[in-house]
């Protein structure tokens, strides 16, 4: 009784922020790991030990209190978050490079949680995409559903990943979206790729766990973990500008596969929602998610890479200060300036 | 009864179940706070009577009167401390029948009448402030200012009649060209007691069930639907209670002694009418409650801290026991929770960027003056800053640095009055100076003037001397 608590506000602290972050995760780890088999899970199992490793280090060498900050699980969610955009059986230093990267570079430099300018998870990521584009590029061709066992994963991990297997060629497949960038980069007729990795309602295989990522941002946006504006501006502006494309120039993706494959919907609710890199208004936070979408269209599309969600989100951090004093550049009023 | 405006963010709280108004026993002493510049009338071993004055208040503060009848034991740091003699004999005021506008205003004034809500602002201050022009609304702020206070709605549920004569009197006093009660849509009884018994022309509004609705000027926006405060519109703003000791003061010749007090232990919601100087400890012996435990006055987002050594004043909306401790503030995240709730449509999270440094143009920029310090942020933040005192800090900072700066424009206007009028002072002295000096080169010649007048006379005197002298002139010497 000494206190009254307000009815239907967000997470109390920024724990149970990244606990609930990390709980609406659920949904989609079941399904990557049931698609992508032991692989995958040893992959979150290694990031999240060395982003813990990473995070007590960083704090430890800026004499902050190790347990108190470690326990606001936000190094967890950057390596969980950096787990689901790698493709299974990479050799096992690849994921803990990753994760050095984002903790260390992209948060600790820049001031720790709070203070960073990028998205943690996708520094990370996007610094390996660039400096081992084979092996990350290696995805499986048919659903593992844990059919290859524990202690062959774990060999394969320890003795130089996929790659170095004599049969990876034959294990691997194109996704969707690579398979659309091999195409348009030489010249051939989109219209085939898109009947042929067209799935039930989006890319064929990347369509459930979109949907999954999809429950667990409703969930998130339901428990006012996060709002609205950013994945609503983020998915709707990515769904116009594919509409418009197909409409007026070439035939490109089809909006169900670029809404429902990829990372998109990982980066229209986990990603890009990460508050400490986004705008800080919400009209301010809806053009921010709106140029997300707009550079993941124009990657998807025109760009060297299949999939552009990582440099979609930091070149939109990159605008995040800019589009701070833009708001409230807007929001002064006509009589003020 | 009225639909209202849209407040933007706000917190909904679950309203909590209290009891009808208590009282306590009398107690044994009472000690009354006076203003620091107040002089006592009374002196050490008077006897006062209940409702006699006990010191000539500066002209802007209210009076105050002793609530039990007694002896005078100390005063000493501003307390006038009485003894109850256990009669609690009245003292006996005329009763004013029909009063005109200023009537009331004086009796407001004579009776120690303060705004109830908190602020404690002199009524008749207030009814002076709007003297030169009528005012165009008259607001009753019947809605609670804060979640865990609930006193104000147990006075309407009980007393009825008695508020809407007070209104009534406060509309009379202030002539105002309207006048709004608003009040939360969820206090049900106290909005059918108060439709039953009001006017036609006094209007009641109800206004969503979020916090802060009750502050005046939130209240004033939502009723009315006018931003930028009560003061911009010509309006004013009396709470509920105080209506009703405006009726007490007009009607029953009745001095503000008691108010209503909600106090929350660990178990409980209750309100009790008690007597201005009530002794805490009064309280915490009739709630069985520890003596060292931690209170807050003032509610639960904007309270204060009191201890039990300390008495009811006018001020003590509510007692909280036991309230929770602030939890550790960590990094903000940018979350952007504390927009979301924010009823001046602020961006708390970007001031308190700019507070930390106080980066004065960026916190002016972000409209910090407009933040009514209510701790809808500091409530949801997740990070658990305690954004409320980062910006009370910075606000107090620039007001503080304006007048620093008037005081240095002051300075520098008379530092340059006074390099003029130097200036003026030593052209002045030059002027007379070069005079001088021309003079002095003037009087070269007169010396040779001189020279040749004495030289004439001394001629004239020899010419003189060789004639015979006159006798007239001899006779005058001698």
């Amino acid at each position: 009784m000494t206190a009254f608590e307000p009815k239907a506000i967000g997470p109390k602290s920024v724990t149970s922020t990244m606990q609930m972050v990390l709980l609406a995760l659920l949904p989609g780890c079941l399904v990557f790991t049931y698609q992508n088999g032991w692989g995958s899970v040893i992959n979150l199992v290694l990031a999240v030990l060395s982003a813990i490793a990473f995070e007590a280090l960083a704090l430890k060498l800026r004499k902050r209190s190790v347990i108190s900050a470690l326990s606001d699980y936000s190094a967890i969610v950057t390596a969980v978050l950096i787990a689901l955009c790698l493709p299974p059986l990479l050799p096992w230093w690849i994921p803990v490079l990753a994760c050095g990267f984002a903790i260390l570079l992209a948060k600790h430099a820049f001031g720790g949680i709070g203070y960073n300018l990028f998205n943690p998870a996708m520094v990370g990521y996007a610094i390996i995409l660039i400096s081992f584009p084979t092996e990350l590029s290696l995805w499986l061709a048919q659903p593992d559903g844990f059919s290859t066992s524990l202690n062959d994963s774990i060999g394969t991990v320890f003795n130089g990943g996929l790659a170095a297997l004599p049969q990876w060629d034959a294990l691997t497949g194109a996704t969707a979206l690579d398979q659309y960038r091999d195409l348009r980069l030489q010249g051939t007729d989109t219209d085939l790729i898109t009947t042929q990795t067209q799935g039930l309602f989006g890319a064929r295989q990347s369509e459930w766990i979109n949907l999954a990522y999809l429950l667990g941002g409703a969930w998130l946006l339901r428990m006012r973990v996060i709002n609205w504006h950013i994945p609503i501006s983020l998915l709707a502006t990515l769904a116009i500008c594919t509409l418009l494309h197909n409409a007026l120039l070439s035939n490109t993706l089809s909006v169900s596969i670029n809404l429902f494959g990829g990372a998109t919907m990982l980066c229209a609710f986990f990603i890009s929602t990460d508050p400490v890199s986004a705008a800080t208004s919400n009209r301010g936070r809806i053009i921010y998610a709106c140029l997300t979408g707009f550079l993941v269209y124009l990657i998807r599309s025109y760009g060297a890479f299949p999939d552009g969600v990582a440099f979609a989100v930091l070149l939109s951090n990159c605008a995040t200060p800019a589009l701070d004093r833009f708001d409230s550049w807007l929001s002064r009023s006509p009589n003020e300036t | 009864m009225t639909g209202a405006y849209k407040l933007h963010g706000g917190l909904a709280f679950e309203p909590a179940l209290f009891g009808a108004i208590e009282t306590l026993p009398l107690p044994e002493h009472i000690g009354i706070q006076i203003d620091r510049h107040a002089t006592p009338a009374i002196t050490v071993g008077d006897h006062v009577l209940k409702g006699q004055v006990l010191c000539e208040g500066e002209p802007d503060q209210a009076l105050h009167h002793a609530s039990v009848s007694g002896e005078v034991t100390g005063i000493s740091q501003g307390v006038i401390s009485i003894k109850s003699d256990g009669q609690d004999n009245d003292f006996i005021s005329p009763r004013v029948n029909a009063p005109s506008a200023l009537q009331i205003n004086a009796l407001c004034k004579q009776y120690g009448l303060v705004g109830l809500g908190g602020a404690a602002f002199p009524v008749n201050k207030k009814l002076d402030s709007i003297q030169h022009h009528t005012p165009d609304t008259l607001l009753i702020n019947a809605a609670e200012c804060d979640p865990a206070i609930y006193c104000d709605e147990a006075l309407m549920q009980e007393r009825t009649e008695d508020i809407v004569k007070g209104i009534e009197l406060a509309l009379a006093a202030s002539s105002a060209r309207q006048c709004i009660v608003g009040i939360e849509e969820n206090k049900t009884e106290a909005i059918a007691k108060l439709l039953k018994h009001l006017p036609a022309e006094i209007k009641l509004v109800s206004v969503p069930a979020l916090y802060p609705s009750g502050a005046e000027n939130t209240l004033f926006s939502l009723c009315t639907g006018q931003t930028g405060g009560l003061r911009k519109h010509h309006s004013l703003c009396f709470n509920i209670a105080t209506c009703y000791a405006i009726y007490k003061a007009v009607i029953l010749a009745e001095p503000l002694i008691s108010r209503v007090v909600t106090v929350i232990t660990e178990s409980t919601v209750r309100n009790f009418e008690l007597r201005i100087g009530t002794p805490i400890t009064d309280l915490c012996n009739h709630l069985s409650q520890p003596l060292h435990s931690a209170i807050t006055c003032g509610g639960q987002m904007m309270g204060w801290p009191v201890t039990s050594e300390q008495y009811i004043d006018k001020r003590t909306n509510s007692l909280i026991f036991h309230p929770p401790r602030a939890d550790k503030a960590v990094a903000c995240i940018r979350c952007g929770a504390c927009a979301d709730v924010c009823p001046e449509k602020l961006l708390p999270q970007q001031l308190l960027w700019h507070a930390k440094p106080h980066n004065r143009q960026a916190l002016l920029s972000l409209d910090l003056h407009n933040c009514i310090e209510c701790a809808c942020c500091d409530v949801v933040c997740p990070s658990h800053i305690p954004l409320t005192e980062y910006f009370i800090h910075a606000k107090k900072k620039i007001r503080s640095d304006n007048t620093e700066q008037k005081k240095a424009e002051l300075a520098k206007i008379r530092y340059e009055a006074r390099l003029a009028r130097l200036q003026n002072q030593s052209k002045r002295e030059r002027k007379k100076l070069d005079a001088k000096s021309a003079d002095l080169s003037n009087s070269k010649n007169k010396d040779q003037l001189k020279k040749d007048l004495i030289a004439k006379a001394l001629q004239k005197s020899k010419s003189k001397k060789q004639q015979p002298p006159e006798k007239n002139t001899d006779g005058d010497r001698s």
